[in-house]
C-alpha cells in the first residue's frame, strides 16, 4: 500500500509527526525519530525494499568516506566508479531488466530469430529513481571536492530517506540538506504558516484539478482513434500535460510544504513552466531538480573542459535521452526525451537566423506579442511531445501526431458537442486551471501573501480549500503519475 | 510559536467538515435515476395497500402508463420502473415491497435486465444503504466487494461519497442553461408515467448499435450474470412466501432485435422464464412479440404510443392484474 499525500493514512502520520517532533525536546532523538518515522513510512510504501534503501545508501555513506580520504586520484576513480556501477546497477536491474529483455526479443526477431526470453517481472521499488540519484548526488559531490562527507550515517541515512521527498522528489542535494541538521527542530509560525499553505494548496492542485481531469485523459488515450477529428487529439494533449503538471507540482508543493512546516527548506521544483519562450526555458522551470542535477552531473561532465558546438549538441542530446530513460522505461520516453533535446537543438542552433528573420519582420519591435507568440509555440511543442509520453502504441502515436500537426477542425461544433456532453467536469477544469493559472502568474507572490495575512484570514484559506477538496474531489483518488518514475 | 497555530488548521478542519455535512444532508440530487430511486425508497413509506406495482428497468419505466390504467379501472397503480436497476438492487428492495402489502406486483422483464454490462448504476447500492436496507446473507454472497462497501458506507463515508454527485449537478445546470435540454425533467417524482427517454432513433441507427458486440451481448441470457438471475428467482420465491401476487411481463423488444438475434438465444430466454414461472407459481404473460417497430424509441424502449398500447392491453386483457 503506498501511503498518499491525499489519504487520511498520510494525514495521521503527518499529524503523529508533528506531535512527536513538538515532544521530543533533544535534538539527536528528533533526527533519529525522523529517520525511524521515514523508514517506517518507505517500509509502508514500499515494503520490503526499505533493506534496499539502507544498503545503498550506507553504501554510498561509506564510498564517499572512502573517496575524501582516499591517497591517491586512481582510488578516488575506483570508489566513485564504485558508487555509480552500484547505484546506477540497482536502478538498472529493478528498472530496465523488463525493459531489455523486451527490446532484445523485439530486435532479435527482425533478423528471424525468436530467442523469446522470458520476463523476469521484476518489481519497481518506490522512488528508486529518486533516492538512487539523491545518493549518488552526495558521492559525486564528494568527489568533485565540492563537499565534505558527513561523519554520521544516520544524518546521510535520513536525508536519502527523508519521508515528504523520498518517493517522488524534488531531488534534494546534500549539500542543501545536511547543513539544515545542525539545528534542533524547532516550529516557527511563519514556517509553520507557509508549509501548510503550501501543503493546501498542492492537494487543491492534486485531488480537485489532477484528479478531475483523469477521467478525460484515461478515456482519451486509451484509444484516441475513438475520437474523430484535431479537437479531442489537442483537448486530450492539453488535458494531460495539466494533469501531470498538477499531479507532479502538488506532490513537489506537499513535500517542500510538509518539510518547512517542521523546519527545511527546500528549492522550488516547479516555476509556472507553461509561461516558458524556449525549451531551454521550459526545463529552468519543470522539473527543476532533476534538470539542474542532469546538468550538474551528466551535461557538465559530458562537455569537459573544451567547449565547441558539436560537443554542446551531443551533450544536449544524451542527456535528454536519458532524461527520457529516467522518466519510464519504454520507447515512448526515449522518443519524448529525444524530440526535447532535438527541439533544444534547433531552437540553439537557429537561434541568430530567427533574430535576424523576426528582426526583418518587426516582431522585435512588438515584444509582448513576440513573448506571447515565443509562448504560444513552447506551449505547442511541449504538449506535443507529452503525446508521445502517455501514449504507448505506435498506430495510436501516429494517429495523435497527424491530427496535433494537421489541425483538422471540420464539424468543429459537432465535436466540440459531443467531448462536452460526455465529459463536462473534466473540460470544466481544464477552463479553471488555465484561468487561477494565469492569474497566480501574473499576481506574484500569491501564496506568499496569503501567509502575511492574520489569523482569521489565514483560518478562512485553510477552510475554502477543506471545502473545495470535501465538494469538488472525485469520489475515487489516484495515485501521483510520478510515483511510478 | 503561538500555539494558536496549531489549533487554527484543526477549527479550519472542523468548521470545513460541519459546513460539509450541513450542505450534503440537505442534498438529494443524485442524477436523474439516482434521485428517482431515492424518491422510489421514500415513496415506500406511504404507499396505499391494495396498489399494483409495477417494478423493473427502463422498459417498464417507459412502457407503463399508470394514469391510463388508473382511469380505464378500479386500480391504484405504481410504476417503479427505473432505468439502470438490476434485479440484485430490486431483491433488495424486498422487505419494503412485502411491508407496502400490493395487490400485485408487476415486474418486467427481459434479457437485457440481467445484464451487467451496460446496464448498471452502482450508486444505487448507497441510495439503499441511506434508507436503511441491508442485504441478508443470501444477497450477501452475491454481492461484490464495491457492493458490499456501498451497502455497509457508514455516516462520514457516505457523506463523502456523495460529492460524486455536487459537480455533475451544478455542471448540468449550467449546461441546461445553454442548451435546453430534451429529457423531461418529471422523471424524479412521476410514479404514474415516468417518460425519460424520448428521442426516436431512426432504423439506420438501430441497425448500426446491433452491429456493435457490446449492445448484441445485453439480448443474450446466455451471457448474463449467474447472480442476477439468482438474485430475481429470490425476489419472486420471497414475495410468493409472504402471500403477494407476481405477475412476470416478458418485455417486448424492437423487431429489429428479435429478427437479428439468434432464435436459440430467444428460446433460451423464454424457456428460462417459464421454467421460473413453473417452479415458483407466478403468472407470466409473454409481449415479446406483439409490438411493432412504430411503437419503439429505441432498441428496448417503447415509445407513447407502444406505452399507451401495452398499458391499455392491462386494462383490456384476461389476465387477473386489472379489474
Amino acid at each position: 500500500m503506498i501511503v498518499l499525500f491525499n489519504s487520511f493514512e498520510f494525514l495521521y502520520f503527518g499529524i503523529f509527526v508533528l506531535l512527536a517532533l513538538l515532544i521530543i525536546q533533544s535534538k539527536k532523538y528528533q533526527y533519529l525519530f525522523l529517520l525511524i518515522a521515514s523508514y517506517y513510512f518507505y517500509y509502508v510504501s514500499g515494503g520490503s525494499f526499505f533493506l534496499l534503501l539502507f544498503f545503498t545508501s550506507a553504501l554510498d555513506f561509506y564510498l564517499a568516506k572512502f573517496i575524501f580520504t582516499a591517497s591517491s586520484d586512481r582510488m578516488r576513480k575506483w570508489y566513485i566508479v564504485i558508487s555509480l556501477i552500484s547505484n546506477l546497477g540497482v536502478l538498472a536491474f529493478f528498472k530496465y531488466t523488463d525493459f531489455a529483455i523486451n527490446t532484445f526479443n523485439v530486435i532479435a526477431s527482425w533478423f528471424g530469430y525468436q530467442p523469446q526470453i522470458p520476463f523476469l517481472n521484476v518489481i519497481l521499488p518506490i522512488g528508486i529513481s529518486f533516492f538512487t540519484f539523491q545518493s549518488m548526488s552526495y558521492t559525486l559531490d564528494v568527489y568533485y571536492k565540492k563537499l565534505e562527507p558527513t561523519d554520521s550515517l544516520f544524518r546521510f541515512l535520513l536525508y536519502v530517506s527523508f519521508f515528504p521527498q523520498l518517493v517522488a522528489g524534488p531531488i534534494i542535494r546534500a549539500a542543501d540538506f545536511l547543513p539544515q541538521m545542525n539545528k534542533k527542530i524547532v516550529f516557527l509560525e511563519d514556517n509553520f504558516k507557509s508549509g501548510l499553505t503550501l501543503v493546501m494548496w498542492g492537494l487543491v492542485k492534486k485531488v480537485v484539478i489532477a484528479d478531475n481531469i483523469a477521467v478525460f485523459v484515461n478515456a482519451f488515450f486509451t484509444d484516441p482513434t475513438q475520437f474523430a477529428g484535431s479537437l479531442a487529439v489537442i483537448l486530450g494533449a492539453i488535458a494531460f500535460t495539466i494533469q501531470i503538471y498538477c499531479d507532479f507540482s502538488a506532490y513537489s508543493d506537499i513535500a517542500i510544504g510538509v518539510a518547512r512546516m517542521i523546519g527545511f527548506t527546500f528549492m522550488l521544483n516547479f516555476d509556472k513552466p507553461f509561461f516558458s519562450k524556449s525549451i531551454a526555458e521550459f526545463w529552468k522551470r519543470w522539473h527543476i531538480s532533476l534538470s539542474t542535477w542532469f546538468r550538474d552531473y551528466l551535461f557538465t561532465p559530458l562537455m569537459g573542459r573544451k567547449f565547441t558546438m558539436t560537443r554542446v549538441y551531443c551533450s544536449v542530446f544524451i542527456v535528454f535521452l536519458v532524461s527520457g530513460l529516467w522518466h519510464g522505461a519504454g520507447w515512448n520516453f526515449v522518443s519524448w526525451g529525444f524530440l526535447h533535446g532535438f527541439f533544444l537543438i534547433v531552437s540553439m542552433s537557429t537561434e541568430k537566423w530567427r533574430y535576424k528573420f523576426n528582426t526583418f519582420i518587426g516582431l522585435t519591435k512588438l515584444p509582448k506579442f513576440h513573448g506571447l507568440l515565443k509562448t504560444m509555440i513552447t506551449l505547442y511543442l511541449v504538449v506535443f511531445s507529452l503525446l508521445l509520453f502517455r501514449l504507448y502504441n505506435a498506430d495510436f502515436i501516429i494517429y495523435a501526431a497527424r491530427k496535433f500537426i494537421f489541425i483538422d477542425f471540420s464539424q468543429f461544433l459537432v465535436q466540440a458537442q459531443a467531448l462536452w456532453s460526455q465529459f463536462q467536469v473534466p473540460l470544466l477544469f481544464i477552463i479553471v486551471f488555465i484561468i487561477v493559472h494565469i492569474y497566480t502568474y501574473f499576481k506574484k507572490g500569491f501564496l506568499d501573501q496569503i501567509v502575511q495575512k492574520g489569523s482569521f484570514e489565514w483560518t478562512m484559506y485553510l477552510i475554502s480549500m477543506i471545502l473545495i477538496m470535501y465538494l469538488f474531489s472525485p469520489t475515487e483518488s489516484i495515485q501521483f503519475i510520478y510515483f511510478q518514475f | 510559536m503561538k500555539q494558536s497555530y496549531f489549533i487554527l488548521p484543526c477549527i479550519a478542519l472542523v468548521v470545513s467538515t460541519v459546513l460539509y455535512l450541513v450542505f450534503i444532508n440537505s442534498f438529494d440530487n443524485f442524477g436523474p435515476h439516482g434521485t428517482r430511486f431515492n424518491n422510489i425508497l421514500e415513496k415506500y413509506n406511504d404507499l396505499p395497500a391494495g396498489s399494483i406495482l409495477f417494478i423493473g428497468d427502463s422498459q417498464i419505466q417507459e412502457g407503463i402508463d399508470c394514469t391510463l390504467i388508473e382511469k380505464e379501472s378500479i386500480e391504484t397503480c405504481f410504476n417503479f420502473g427505473l432505468a439502470g436497476l438490476v434485479p440484485m438492487q430490486m431483491a433488495l428492495q424486498k422487505d419494503l415491497v412485502i411491508a407496502t402489502k400490493p395487490k400485485f406486483v408487476v415486474i418486467g422483464v427481459s434479457a437485457a435486465f440481467f445484464d451487467e454490462s451496460i446496464n448498471k448504476n452502482e450508486d444505487l447500492f448507497l441510495l439503499l444503504n441511506d434508507h436503511g436496507v441491508a442485504a441478508d446473507s443470501f444477497l450477501q454472497e452475491r454481492l461484490t466487494d464495491q457492493e458490499k462497501k456501498l451497502l455497509s458506507m457508514n455516516y462520514f463515508e457516505k457523506a463523502l461519497y456523495k460529492r460524486k454527485f455536487i459537480l455533475p449537478l451544478y455542471v448540468g445546470i449550467f449546461d441546461s442553461l445553454i442548451s435546453p435540454s430534451e429529457q423531461h425533467p418529471n422523471v424524479v417524482t412521476n410514479f404514474k408515467n415516468p417518460r425519460f427517454f424520448i428521442h426516436q432513433q431512426q432504423r439506420e441507427e438501430l441497425t448500426a448499435k446491433l452491429q456493435d458486440p457490446a449492445v448484441r451481448h445485453i439480448f443474450e441470457i446466455e451471457k448474463s450474470a449467474r447472480r442476477q438471475r439468482d438474485a430475481f428467482h429470490y425476489f419472486v420465491r420471497e414475495l410468493k412466501q409472504a402471500g403477494i401476487e407476481v405477475v412476470v411481463l416478458n418485455m417486448p423488444y424492437h423487431p429489429l432485435v428479435l429478427e437479428q438475434l439468434s432464435p436459440a438465444s430467444q428460446q433460451a430466454f423464454n424457456n428460462y422464464l417459464l421454467e421460473l414461472s413453473q417452479a415458483l407459481n407466478f403468472e407470466l404473460i409473454d409481449l415479446q412479440h406483439q409490438f411493432s417497430a412504430a411503437d419503439f424509441n429505441d432498441l428496448t424502449h417503447l415509445n407513447a404510443a407502444g406505452s399507451e398500447k401495452l398499458s391499455f392491453s392491462f386494462v383490456k386483457g384476461d389476465d387477473r392484474v386489472i379489474q
